[in-house]
């Protein structure tokens, strides 16, 4: 990883705002959280490896045990990781199904198998292994919790329609990921906070198709045919300035990825104009009904 | 009805995951010394 220059408003390459922005930039970072995924995960993998090392010290019955149990407790921390990059992943969108797999449930399971097999060698029985594994599994679950288990903010909606909303942002995600990736090649710091950028805002799109499906077919092309072009053009530019750096070119996309954030930000608020017609009108509907139904003071004689 | 939790709630939520956390590493450990012994 290489050092970032310092920069900010008042040094000489930010001191101009981007051309074509009349509202500041959003941050970067902006509603970026810290992986959960870090030490507690990481530990799960580190202290496991007592198993293998201990196993080599005893009989041929210890050491496969000992391989045995390690293999599980590693499968069970790999497992714990990506349970918890998909509770925030399910987190961080507004509707959201549960994951497929009960990730953290199962290695809470696979790590009381572990420790069951790993006390097996220890001559301790039977009972004391399964207790082992039954305490195991407990304190993982205590630990880490349960997966999140039902559909979140599925409510009033269709599944049809949501699915295919998934589908859609999931696609575009991907797109993000390759134009992310792509840039990386053009080794210019300056291009990828830019691109940085351009991707929060595509972000933020996403959850606004994602709070209502309906729009959908108003966002499509965004999400699919511009996010490809984008992706396109920025294979093309990285590879191009990769070996030429040539400054017209660095230009030209930078002004791609001004249009592009201004549109796909334009496009986001126009989706949120019109959901507020929609409460509009559903709330004027309402109202008038009652008006209609509410009961009349006796007409005075 | 879903109340918000209170900031000592959540604190002592922290704290037993992060004891129940401990347990289970020294668990593994204590399982783990058991075998070679």
């Amino acid at each position: 990883m290489m050092a970032q220059k310092f920069g900010g408003k008042y040094s000489p390459d930010n001191a101009k705002p981007p051309a074509g922005a009349d509202q500041p930039p959003r941050n970067a970072y902006d509603g970026k959280r810290r992986s959960a995924a870090g030490s507690k995960s990481n530990l799960l993998f580190i202290v496991p490896a007592i198993f293998p090392i201990t196993a080599f010290f005893g009989g041929p019955s210890e050491l496969v045990t000992g391989l045995s149990a390690f293999a599980l407790l590693i499968l069970a921390a790999w497992l714990t990781r990506e349970g918890i990059l998909a509770q925030e992943a399910y987190a961080a969108r507004r509707v959201a199904r549960r994951p497929a797999i009960p990730r953290k449930i199962f290695a809470s399971v696979l790590t009381g198998a572990g420790l069951a097999v790993g006390a097996l060698s220890g001559g301790a029985g039977l009972i004391y292994p399964l207790l082992f594994g039954v305490i195991g599994a407990g304190l993982h679950l205590l630990s880490f919790g349960p997966d999140p288990l039902r559909d979140k903010g599925m409510e009033g909606i269709d599944a049809f329609q949501t699915d295919r909303v998934a589908r859609a942002v999931d696609e575009g995600e991907k797109h993000l990921t390759a134009i992310k990736d792509a840039i990386l090649r053009a080794g210019d710091r300056q291009l990828e906070a830019r691109v940085d950028r351009f991707v929060t805002a595509a972000r933020a799109m996403f959850r606004g198709v994602e709070s209502d499906p309906g729009d959908l077919t108003a966002a499509r092309k965004y999400l699919g045919v511009y996010l490809m072009g984008a992706r396109d053009a920025t294979v093309k530019f990285a590879d191009l300035y990769a070996q030429n750096r040539d400054p017209s070119a660095r230009a030209a996309y930078d002004a791609l990825l001004t249009d592009l954030e201004t549109n796909f930000s334009a496009r986001t608020t126009a989706l949120l104009m019109n959901n507020r017609t929609d409460l509009d009108v559903e709330i004027d509907v309402l109202r008038e009904r009652l008006q209609r139904e509410a009961p009349r003071p006796p007409a005075p004689e | 009805m879903q109340l918000r939790q209170t900031k000592g709630a959540r604190m002592g939520e922290k704290g037993v995951q992060t004891l129940a956390f401990f347990l289970l590493l020294a668990l593994i450990v204590y399982v783990g010394t058991l075998g070679g012994a």
